[in-house]
């Protein structure tokens, strides 16, 4: 069940969908077929829609070698065919984690959450929480971007970044490291991270 | 976690007074107009009030009135300025906090704490309230150091000025200086404004520094402070409870600029027989 839930989440997380992507049988939370976009094949012309039970993913990179991205978690979900074999999942609650080789995962939560595995980013909305253990430290805001290519998070909307005893707050937008290592307004984050004065 | 509400403010008078505060409180500054603040996190105010010198800046989502105090006849005109792109640090302890505000910035976190790097309109400010030691300065440019520990416990836990682990600021420098009463060095309470190019808080520790260079003035209207042009370093020495103890003011013979103070006359009929005159130092 677990995987045939994974195989169905890989769908939710990809905004495009290849036609390989979902091999073998597939169901939904009520144990139904699930209908994926190979089976149904949408049109420009006929957008639509599949909702998903609870289940989760993890998005590893396509191109090689492979790396996981993140771990997507959700009770909900609903895919949009756009185009010929293609979707857009949104998913509801999206909680999770951020994925890296070598180093600690970021665990996230937001109300909602959408995943794309080709343009590796990830975008969180309502209520985002991202918290880090080393440093420990925890962001919150109203929307989230990871761009997993560029390592980079991208807050938006009342944030704030708080510490044992330090807080960040702001409504610019910040950029940051995804274990928030560094935070800072973008011109001042990428001077930053680029070792520069 | 609901939102943390971060409210500071300061309000100066022009001659040298001010009051700096956090949260919704109620404040009334030296020339009898008062305002209230309601914290909202995420909106700046900033109040200005050339004529008179009085000004107010505030971060967080604020709501402010300004009112006459008593025996005024009428407020003095405000200018309303929204400035809801500051980016604030606070720094939290048991019994106070230090609060840096810029229009951009950045925190690095480290092993011990966060090292903060703040540009734009900056302003500093630290409070100890169990002392009632506040600290204000503003400039260009700030880069303070905190260890990340909020326990009285460890150097770097305490309130005020001693979470910082040391601050340098710079561009447009100017600090509220506040004199303790120290009848060792004969030096009576009360405040100045110094304005300066570069600002450094030196290391923690019994005698502490706060270090102003460049091109320096000094204005108060306390009775022993007066006004000093010309210096090139101002060097303020704090005890343990961060109050000032000493100051030393050191001029540049070869820039070629005198350093000169001038202290008021005491009004007549309160001749307290020091302080008065002036000259050169």
């Amino acid at each position: 069940m677990r995987r045939t839930l994974s195989l169905v989440a890989f769908l939710v997380t990809a905004l495009v969908v290849g036609a390989g992507c979902a091999k073998g049988p597939s169901t939904n939370k009520s144990g139904e077929p699930a209908k994926t976009g190979a089976e149904k094949k949408p049109t420009d012309a006929s957008p639509q829609a599949i909702n998903l039970g609870p289940g989760d993913t993890t998005a590893y990179t396509i191109d090689s070698p492979r790396r996981p991205l993140w771990t997507l978690r959700w009770e909900s979900a609903r895919l949009t065919g756009v185009a010929q074999k293609q979707f857009i999942g949104e998913v509801t609650p999206a909680s999770g984690e951020i994925l890296r080789v070598n180093e600690p995962s970021i665990p996230f939560s937001a109300d909602r959450g959408r995943g794309d595995q080709v343009q590796k980013k990830l975008d969180l909305d309502g209520n985002v929480k991202l918290s880090s253990q080393s440093p420990k430290v925890t962001l919150f805001c109203q929307s989230l971007r990871y761009d997993a290519s560029a390592k980079i998070v991208i807050a938006k909307g009342n944030v704030r970044v708080e510490s044992v005893s330090g807080t960040l707050s702001t409504d610019q937008e910040l950029w940051a490291t995804p274990d928030l290592r560094i935070v800072g307004t973008k011109d001042e984050f990428l001077q930053s991270r680029s070792g520069l004065p | 976690m609901p939102p943390r509400a971060i409210v500071d403010f300061i309000v100066s008078n022009g001659q040298g007074q001010s009051i700096t505060g956090a949260g919704g409180r109620r404040v009334v500054t030296a020339s009898g107009l008062e305002f209230t603040i309601t914290p909202k996190p995420g909106v700046g105010v900033r109040f200005t009030d050339t004529p008179g010198g009085l000004s107010a800046v505030a971060k967080g989502d604020v709501t402010g009135r300004m009112v006459p105090g008593a025996g005024k006849a009428s407020a003095p005109q405000m200018d309303l300025v929204t400035s809801p792109k500051a980016i604030t640090v606070t720094k939290s302890a048991d019994s106070g906090s230090s609060t840096l505000i810029g229009d951009s910035g950045v925190v690095k976190w480290t092993k011990v704490g966060y090292d903060v790097d703040v540009k734009g309109n900056v302003v500093m400010t630290s409070e100890d309230k169990k002392l009632a030691r506040s600290f204000r300065a503003t400039g260009g440019r700030a880069t303070v150091r905190f260890e990340d520990d909020k326990s009285r416990k460890t150097p770097a836990g305490g309130n005020g000025l001693d979470s910082v682990i040391d601050a340098t600021l710079t561009e447009r420098v100017k600090i509220d200086v506040q004199l303790a009463a120290n009848p060792g060095l004969n030096q009576e309470k009360g405040s100045y404004v110094a304005t300066g190019d570069k600002l450094v808080l030196g290391p923690r520790g019994t005698q502490r520094t706060l270090t102003l260079t460049g091109n320096i003035t000094i204005s108060g209207a306390g009775a022993q402070t007066g006004t000093v042009s010309g210096a090139t370093k101002l060097i303020l020495t704090l005890n343990s409870k961060n109050e000032i103890v000493g100051e030393e003011i050191i001029g540049d013979e070869t820039a070629g600029v005198p350093l000169t103070t001038i202290i008021p006359l005491p009004p007549p009929g309160k001749a307290t027989g020091k302080g008065a005159g002036g000259g050169a130092a």
